[in-house]
């Protein structure tokens, strides 16, 4: 089946002084399609992440968005554009309220103050912190922070969201939350590029895998194919 | 920036009966009290509003500005040179404030480009050098300054910096009720994920250091029509800034009512160390200062604030449970 692209970049590069942080990498994502980007620290895939969503500059390579190219756009004008994402370490707005955090992206929008707060409590309500609208960030608890960063990126119907490391250290109701809430989306229409280091989990929620190493990507491939891949097998046991 | 701005907590008519009060009983002040109280009521006003003004950049947006003084100084000048040019003398603070207001936003394109510190020194740096090169320009009376060449209005001034008082207090009130509330708050949390939120963050930056700079401005063209006379040291201290700072972490930073309250306790404080002790006043207000800090870090509204909150929300988890 031919795949409707989201999100295609070609030649990624970055460069951090003399390190190569990320060396001519293409990625592509489909339409609700969830792809796995793994591999071991150090690999590249959060430095990936930052050039895709805006975050950082890359030295070389072109990023489209639904075929077409948003090149040197800011991370409010790709988030606009339906590219969202969440942290590796939730940067939640620690002094606003849960409430408040979810608004944030609602503001940007045309909706109106009642909408706004309706849309707010059926995703608060999605990833199960309805009722927790008057707490502070800094008052949830770690796996609580990252459901509200997850709720936070999907405020504004995003086509493709992009998540560092959303399941590492979440007790694991959490983590039945984020893993349903993913998939729930996905039905919807929704796309995800999911850094992970649980390789188990990543491997079974997602169509693809991408492997990387030292800057550059080593595999791409549905989840079995790629996990027998000799060159990941190097990677991360080192044989 | 959002297409429009919209209220995203509603306007709530108790919330707006202490400000409505607190008009009422300043615009009888100069009817029910002597011309020295009324001069004091103006001073307590004067830094309210620098205090309120530099609540928009400081307390909404986290953004550090040691040279706040820069605007109060230039809005001072921009009305004396409106009001030697023939500009009526009601009407020159205005004028002033929005010859400031263009300075602030073209000063703001360079000077945001920075962050934390570097944005801090960089600012304290300008106002320093604008304090300097005022020192040096002729035409600007150099160290001598400028007289307006008219006469003591002590009502007229008073009632026009409480129009901008309460056009201030009205235009934080709606900011804090809004969209761009929100959005403010996001950046000074994490500028990073406000930006990837999808929060413009240059463009709000620029316009609040544009509107910061039009209200201190003001203060500072109302201080010239009252004084009748401004020079560098007295329009560019940095004592000022730090004065500003005082007044909002004493009420509150990132609230509405805190400068306010800031002020007030602020200036009754510095006149009675002032009188009582003069040798030690600094001292004493470094003290009274630090006390404030440590007991309420938020301030004292926002202390209360937070006091509401975990009521608000310990009554919910009881009636949960």
């Amino acid at each position: 089946m031919t795949r409707v692209s989201v999100l295609k970049a070609t030649g990624m590069s970055k460069k951090f002084g003399g390190v190569t942080a990320v060396d001519n990498v293409d990625i592509e994502v489909g339409r609700s399609e969830a792809v796995g980007l793994i591999g071991p620290n150090g690999a590249g895939k959060t430095t990936l992440l930052n050039m895709l969503s805006g975050l950082i500059k890359p030295d070389r390579g072109h990023v489209e968005l639904e075929g077409k190219s948003v090149d040197g756009l800011r991370p409010h004008q790709l988030m606009r554009k339906g590219l969202a994402r969440t942290f590796q370490i939730p940067k939640l707005f620690k002094q606003m309220t849960v409430l408040e955090n979810v608004l944030v992206p609602l503001a940007s929008t045309d909706m109106d103050g009642a909408a706004m707060h309706s849309k707010a409590a059926k995703l608060l309500k999605l990833v199960g912190l309805a009722g927790m609208e008057n707490m502070l960030g800094s008052e949830l608890s770690g796996g609580q922070q990252k459901l509200l960063e997850i709720a936070r990126a999907l405020t504004t119907e995003p086509k493709i969201v992009l998540m560092d490391e959303p399941l590492a250290g979440v007790h694991p109701q959490i983590k039945e939350t984020i893993l349903s809430t993913i998939s729930d989306m996905k039905k919807g229409g929704v796309s995800f590029l999911i850094v992970s280091h649980d390789v188990k989990t990543i491997t079974s929620i997602s169509d693809r895998l991408v492997a990387m190493s030292s800057g550059k990507k080593i595999a791409d491939g549905v989840p079995t194919e790629v996990m027998l891949s000799a060159e990941v097998v190097e990677s991360y046991l080192g044989v | 920036m959002a297409k429009h701005i919209r209220l995203v907590s509603p306007i709530r008519p108790l919330e707006l009966t202490p400000i409505t009060a607190l008009t009422a009983v300043l615009i009888a002040v100069p009817f029910v009290l002597t011309t020295y109280q009324t001069s004091i009521t103006f001073e307590i006003l004067r830094y309210a509003i620098l205090g309120m003004a530099l609540n928009l950049f400081y307390g909404l947006l986290g953004y550090v500005n040691f040279g706040q003084v820069a605007f109060y100084g230039l809005g001072a000048y921009a009305t004396a040179v409106s009001v030697i040019v023939g500009v009526p003398l009601f009407l020159a603070p205005f004028v002033g404030g929005l010859i400031v207001a263009g300075l602030a936003y073209l000063l703001s394109l360079p000077l945001l480009r920075t962050r934390g510190i570097y944005f801090a020194i960089a600012t304290l740096g300008l106002a320093e050098t604008i304090r300097l090169s005022f020192l040096k320009i002729p035409f600007l009376g150099g160290s001598y300054g400028l007289v307006l060449h008219t006469s003591y209005q002590l009502v007229e001034a008073y009632y026009t910096l409480l129009a901008i008082f309460a056009s201030l207090l009205a235009v934080t009130y709606l900011i804090l009720k809004s969209s761009i509330g929100v959005e403010l708050r996001a950046i000074r949390e994490d500028e990073e994920a406000a930006e990837s939120m999808g929060v413009n963050t240059v463009k709000y930056k620029r316009l609040v250091f544009t509107l910061s700079g039009f209200y201190t401005a003001l203060a500072g063209g109302v201080f010239a029509w009252l004084s009748t006379y401004v020079n560098p040291e007295t329009v560019f201290q940095t004592l000022t800034t730090i004065e500003m700072y005082i007044v909002v972490l004493i009420g509150g930073a990132g609230t509405m009512l805190g400068p306010v309250v800031g002020g007030i306790i602020f200036y009754i404080s510095k006149i009675n160390l002032l009188v009582n002790y003069p040798e030690l006043h600094f001292l004493m207000f470094g003290a009274l200062l630090t006390i404030t800090v440590r007991l309420a870090p938020r301030g004292i509204v926002g202390g209360l604030e937070q006091y509401v909150r975990m009521r608000r929300i310990a009554k919910l988890r009881g009636r949960r449970a």
